[in-house]
């Protein structure tokens, strides 16, 4: 547990850090993107598993899960200077306690808000969608949120590369009978990767 | 950078006129096929979906298994048990004291390099068939003080006398059941033997009637029915058919409605008070009992496998049966099997979640209870895995089964 959180301090640490390297930007708002710009994503990175809650609020202690991976796909449209939309898939594996793996495959439609001065960028964002999950060969359909941050900088006029945080909350929700199987999972992605724009 | 901008957009104009075009040329009929296989896909995931397991909440209560590395990716094929010890035959056989928490390699008569095709006990002595590298019987040996002394039973001459001086031949399981030691051995011309330990002549001795010299096919299982109503006998199947009898008399069984199938026989089991189970390939289990055969489907065109009738608790007996190659792990029944249990759900012998990261998906070899010991089972898997047991423990307690624990 300590370590998970020495981890998440030391991603924020260093995402504040990046942020506050861009203080003498004059207009940290000045649009480096127009309407219309397009990008496409690539990240892989590591997946944290952070609690779970059961459907009385309770945590699921211990949570039985260990560190895993993630990559994702994340296609972007900017309505504007700074907004926006998109769509993703993603995919993550952590392995349990008892030698299993748990899959989870999200694909969600995105909103975020963009800014920087080149060649830095940073951006919010937020994420809803449906998520597959596997467990030893058992399937489930939920629904998924996303939240975090990123920064990127750009290499040349169509690439950047960056580090993005990403917060998974996982409702698996169970319907009549079985309501009480529902239950409420976090999990924290740390990840770099590549962004081609166009 | 800005001034490439500029180009971004004026590309991105020429790609959007471009792609207004291609969707105009989308034939409707084409989108009503994509629309169809979108729903074809989105109802096949929701099949896919069970309301009754709970991911989370089944990985929370995951047990974290600490076996004994012995038994990670291999496979257990049976054990025995003695007054101090618990036996287990791999490639060779291992043993931990009952009250102790390591397995070791047993010596035989001083001997650690050896290859072992067969281990059974009565609940007293343990009985260890040693090989050598081509598998051909070198002899049978006894110990009744765990382990520590060994007598050579003179196997090979006495089974020689009845296939042929001379010949060779492999050991394919021992069993002990109601205090008589059997043999199954093949030699090879692959025909099938079974012997009897006869211990007032001290020797071997076939176990079938006099008609019966040998089979064409292997034998599967034997076991004692423990009937009290009838005078006792054991029953036996090999992968096609079932026979019946005392020692030295073991005939093939003709009575109505028996379990024959064409190599469809892969389990029986005794309730050791004169019921007998046998599983089979169409996943039907026949069901034995005052002198007749009825039976009943556990799951229709599904490979059944090795079985044992659990008697706790006592409210609710239930039967095990394995699963076939190509699923693995096993399902419950109630003792009529009237309602089946599958992928964990509701069974008695361990919770959803220790299923799953224990058996699920591996071959059951057998299920396996000490003679005097109806509260401990033991799982013997084939661990396909490097990583995973092949060996697990379920004690019964407090009425209820801890659930699977790796030996």
């Amino acid at each position: 547990m300590l370590k998970k959180q020495m981890l998440v301090t030391l991603m924020i640490s260093a995402l504040a850090l990046g942020l506050s390297a861009q203080e003498k930007i004059e207009d940290p708002f000045e649009a480096t993107r127009v309407k219309g710009d397009q990008s496409i994503s690539i990240q892989i990175g590591g997946f944290l598993p952070l609690f779970v809650i059961d459907n009385a609020g309770t945590p699921i202690s211990p949570s039985n899960m260990s560190i895993g991976s993630a990559f994702s796909v994340q296609y972007r449209y900017m309505l504007g200077k700074n907004f926006s939309i998109g769509g993703s898939g993603a995919g993550s594996f952590v392995t349990t306690v008892g030698g299993g793996t748990l899959f989870m495959a999200p694909i969600g439609i995105t909103g975020a808000w963009i800014w920087g001065r080149e060649p830095m960028e940073y951006e919010v964002s937020a994420e809803l969608g449906m998520n597959i999950m596997r467990l030893y060969g058992n399937g489930l359909i939920s629904p998924i949120a996303k939240f975090g941050g990123g920064i990127s900088r750009f290499v040349d006029s169509s690439w950047s590369i960056g580090f993005k945080l990403n917060w998974w909350f996982v409702p698996e929700i169970h319907l009549g009978a079985f309501s009480n199987l529902t239950s409420y999972a976090n999990f924290l992605e740390f990840s770099i990767g590549a962004n081609y724009h166009f | 950078m800005l001034n490439k901008k500029r180009d971004r957009e004026f590309k991105f104009i020429i790609d959007r006129k471009a792609r207004e075009n291609s969707r105009k040329d989308i034939p409707v009929q084409s989108k009503k096929r994509q629309y169809l296989l979108a729903a074809i896909l989105i109802i096949l995931t929701l099949s896919s979906c069970d309301n009754t397991f709970s991911i989370f909440q089944s990985i929370g209560q995951e047990v974290k298994q600490l076996g004994a590395e012995l038994f990670k990716g291999t496979t257990v094929r049976a054990m025995g048990s003695d007054a101090t010890n618990y036996y287990a035959l791999m490639s060779k056989v291992v043993y931990k004291p009952k009250s102790g928490v390591n397995w070791d390699v047993l010596p035989i008569d001083g001997d650690t390099d050896y290859f072992s095709p067969g281990l059974a006990s009565d609940g007293n002595t343990i009985y260890v068939a040693k090989a050598d590298l081509n598998a051909n019987l070198k002899d049978i040996y006894s110990s009744s003080d765990g382990g520590k002394n060994w007598t050579g039973m003179d196997a090979k001459s006495d089974i020689q006398n009845v296939i042929g001086a001379g010949n060779n031949f492999c050991v394919d399981w021992l069993k002990c059941e109601n205090n008589t030691l059997f043999v199954e051995v093949h030699d090879s011309e692959l025909a099938y033997y079974l012997f009897y330990y006869d211990k007032l002549s001290d020797s071997f001795e076939n176990a079938f009637t006099s008609t019966i010299s040998s089979l064409s096919e292997p034998l599967v299982d034997i076991v004692w029915d423990g009937s009290t109503s009838a005078p006792g006998k054991y029953w036996l199947i090999s992968s096609s058919k079932v026979y019946s009898g005392v020692e030295g008399s073991i005939d093939e069984d003709s009575s109505l409605n028996n379990p024959a199938l064409s190599k469809g026989l892969k389990g029986i089991a005794s309730d050791g008070a004169g019921r007998i189970l046998v599983s089979r390939s169409d996943g039907k289990i026949y069901d034995y009992a005052s002198g007749n055969w009825s039976n009943f489907l556990v799951k229709s065109s599904s490979e059944l496998g090795p079985l044992i009738l659990l008697d706790q608790p006592s409210t609710s007996k239930r039967i095990l049966v394995a699963m076939g190659t190509s699923t693995s792990g096993y399902m419950e029944c109630d003792e009529n099997g009237s309602i089946v249990y599958e992928n964990g759900v509701g069974f008695i012998s361990t919770s959803q979640s220790i299923y799953n990261s224990t058996v699920r998906a591996k071959q059951v070899e057998g299920f396996w209870q000490p003679v005097d010991d109806s509260n401990t089972l033991f799982a013997l898997l084939a661990a396909g895995s490097e990583g995973s047991y092949a060996l697990y423990r379920n004690t019964y307690s407090e009425g209820a089964w801890s659930g699977w624990i790796a030996e």
